[in-house]
């Protein structure tokens, strides 16, 4: 049976071109540098199929948005412009009150400053899914196939080792027993 | 100045012999210039071609440069064979224009006994060359797939044997000019069976392996940017498989989902593998689960039959000249078919 | 500047019948010598046809060669193709050598029309290890796996932190063994993401 494309062809071109979802942890992650790899994926640019009028991207949905971790003192200092078009109508607002208002925002925000200036920023952004914890509809935990790297080790703080993990930790010397710790 | 006067008509400006310049100091038609005229012109041109209708279809022949005879030894020098000139005639004389010519005559009023027709037609080279054909292919494609199962050999042959392959390489060798038969434009089924009367005419004036040969270059060669396996239709693939592998004694055939995207979208994508006791068989994608299933039964079997994309090239040109047919006899069917035997 | 890459179609290589792949067949089928037996302009075409038609007519057996003489028309030759293609090429004022030329050039040409190539090149099986698709180089142990998925996700340092240097030096030097043999949580530690121990045999 001759057919315009074999059956083999189809099925390849599909999975070829096929969109993943990716599922990015943002929980104590530089949001500017995590909007970096996230453009890139949404872009299509981890693909060897690569081509920016292609369409190739795929879906990020991103979790604990609530926990980014901003550098230095940029919780402080880092300010967002808006206005809204009538008279008066600027503000400016730093990165803790916009994080406080929609903890969503301060990622979105980098990741459509790195997806670029071009007119495909907006099909790239409508495929970025933001939550700010982890409960995610069950709908889109069902699509994601993979996970995206982080970019920073998450720390481990004090109170999350167990009191045993901290008693038989490999200690490099001993405190003198009249040393006053404070 | 020079550059003013420099010709604009296709393909000329190379070579231009440098004395012949001063010859077209005056002509201004060669000037390269926008020229008013010529937009106008063509609109009317177009405008008078859709409304006198389509150019009507006539033979080669209706021109004055035509020699029938020259087409003929062209035809045959062309492919790189000596035809016997009468052989060749009467292999592109069809039936049909026998009966034509014979009721013209009759029309006319010419007694049939008076001026009789000695042509014959090619009724006996076309079935001679179809009966060589059909041998042929099928050894070669035995030859060339010795795992494949009968029915896949019997399915390969058909496609190439098809009304359509053999109308399209005769068209493409130069033959739907010099066939002579009733029908104008030839059918598909005229052309087809003018190429297997050339196929008989060689095989009668030169040899057997001349013809082979010719089969080999121009209707096999056909395969070559096609998906073999696909040319087979196999309605359950995955029956197919699960009888294969029963009769090798073999556990039955698990399909097992391998990687998902976007599973609620309607660009999702399932990779389903196959695997008998945990010994991988095949995999393949699909948009939906069924699909991917059917397909990585598909692969699975390709593998088996040695039919994958990367399968062993056909022999052609040295090696194809080099092929020794040395088997007769059908490959094994699939209800036989054992994977150890075809080893 | 020129504007013909806007109406110069594009297009891929394409060959009649998978020429060459058996036999080479020239696919130039006729050729059409259009003249005029005393104009000026067909003067080349004319010396041609009396001296080096005959050789062409020779080299190429294939090829039949028409001659048509027309009175008060232009000089031009038509040649047809066996996928049923036809070129002219006009001959006013060519000399006995373009004619020629020209001619070799018309029987080397596939009979294709001249288009802007998008690739130079074709092949049938244009891939040997299989096409990339997304899945090429992920583990198949992901369809099993719940997300999130830490182990997955986690980031992998090239370089071991401060604190993984001390516990590997730890358990070289074999300080965590002497501490206490009820401890599970160190020894069990999940290596798979962590560089390899830096070379500590000196400090031993």
């Amino acid at each position: 049976m001759n057919r315009p494309i074999s059956t083999y062809k189809r099925v390849q071109q599909w999975a070829v071109f096929g969109r993943l979802w990716f599922l990015f942890d943002a929980k104590w992650q530089n949001p500017f540098d995590s909007a970096e790899k996230i453009a890139k994926y949404l872009a299509g640019k981890h693909k060897p199929i690569y081509h920016p009028l292609s369409d190739v991207g795929d879906h990020v949905v991103v979790i604990n948005t609530k926990d980014i971790a901003l550098p230095n003192k940029e919780w402080r200092y880092r300010m967002y412009y808006h206005h809204t078009g009538f008279a008066g109508g600027s503000s400016w607002t730093s990165a803790w009150e916009l994080h406080n208002k929609d903890q969503t925002k301060v990622l979105w925000k980098a990741v459509y400053k790195a997806c670029g200036g071009s007119l495909l920023r907006h099909n790239m952004m409508e495929r970025l899914h933001l939550f700010p914890d982890d409960k995610i509809p069950q709908e889109l935990m069902e699509n994601i196939s993979d996970h995206m790297k982080q970019l920073r080790p998450v720390p481990k703080a004090l109170h999350e080792y167990t009191e045993e993990e901290i008693k038989n930790f490999p200690k490099v010397f001993e405190w003198p027993e009249d040393y006053v710790l404070n | 100045m020079a550059s003013s006067i420099v010709s604009v008509v296709r393909r000329v400006s190379l070579m231009r012999n440098p004395q012949s310049l001063y010859h077209f100091q005056f002509e201004i038609v060669n000037s390269r210039s926008f020229k008013r005229w010529v937009a106008p012109t063509l609109k009317i041109m177009k405008h008078r071609r859709k409304k006198a209708g389509p150019e009507p279809l006539r033979h080669r022949s209706v021109w004055l440069n035509w020699n029938y005879t020259a087409e003929l030894y062209a035809f045959g020098r062309r492919l790189n064979e000596t035809f016997r000139d009468e052989t060749l005639r009467t292999a592109l004389i069809h039936p049909s224009y026998l009966e034509q010519e014979e009721k013209q005559r009759q029309d006319l009023g010419v007694p049939s006994q008076a001026v009789s027709l000695k042509l014959e037609h090619n009724s006996g080279l076309v079935a001679s060359g179809e009966s060589l054909m059909n041998t042929y292919i099928k050894q070669y494609i035995r030859q060339a797939f010795p795992k494949v199962p009968e029915e896949g050999i019997c399915e390969i042959w058909e496609y190439l044997v098809s009304v359509d392959v053999l109308s399209h390489v005769a068209t493409h060798i130069g033959l739907s000019d010099i066939i002579l038969c009733a029908d104008f434009p030839p059918e598909k089924i005229t052309l087809a069976k003018s190429l297997k009367a050339i196929i008989g005419a060689l095989e009668f004036d030169q040899s057997k392996e001349r013809a082979e040969y010719f089969i080999q270059d121009f209707v096999i060669t056909q395969l070559s940017d096609k998906c073999i396996f696909d040319l087979w239709d196999i309605p359950n693939p995955m029956a197919v498989l699960q009888n294969i592998l029963e009769k090798e004694g073999k556990d039955p055939a698990e399909p097992r989902l391998l990687w998902q995207a976007g599973s609620n979208t309607i660009l999702a994508l399932y990779y389903v593998g196959i695997y008998s006791n945990r010994k991988f068989l095949g995999k393949a994608p699909g948009e939906t689960l069924a699909i991917a299933e059917e397909m990585a039964a598909r692969d699975a079997l390709s593998r088996i039959f040695g039919l994958t994309e990367n399968h062993k090239p056909l022999p052609f040109g040295k090696q194809g000249r080099q092929l020794i047919i040395n088997n007769n006899e059908n490959n094994s069917s699939l209800s036989n078919w054992m994977l150890s035997k075809s080893i | 500047m020129s504007h013909r890459h806007l109406f110069l179609q594009s297009g891929f290589i394409k060959t009649n019948l998978q020429n060459g792949v058996g036999r080479f067949v020239n696919q130039l089928q006729r050729i059409n010598l259009i003249f005029c037996k005393s104009s000026g302009s067909s003067k080349g075409v004319r010396e041609f046809i009396e001296t080096d038609l005959v050789d062409f007519a020779r080299a190429n057996p294939g090829t039949v060669v028409y001659l048509k003489p027309r009175r008060h028309r232009g000089t031009y030759m038509c040649a047809e193709y066996l996928n049923g293609h036809k070129d002219y090429i006009t001959c006013n004022n060519f000399t006995r050598d373009e004619v020629r030329k020209w001619l070799e050039y018309m029987k080397n040409k596939s009979g294709f029309p001249i288009i802007r190539l998008r690739k130079h090149w074709h092949t049938d099986h244009p891939s040997i290890q299989g096409i990339w698709n997304p899945f090429t180089h992920k583990p198949s142990y992901l369809n099993v796996t719940t997300f999130p998925e830490k182990e997955r996700s986690e980031y992998q340092p090239l370089m071991p932190s401060a604190t993984e240097q001390l516990l590997q030096i730890a358990e070289q030097v074999g300080f965590l063994d002497n501490s206490n043999t009820n401890n599970t949580t160190t020894t069990t530690r999940n290596t798979e993401n962590i560089p390899p121990p830096l070379n500590m045999s000196d400090e031993k």
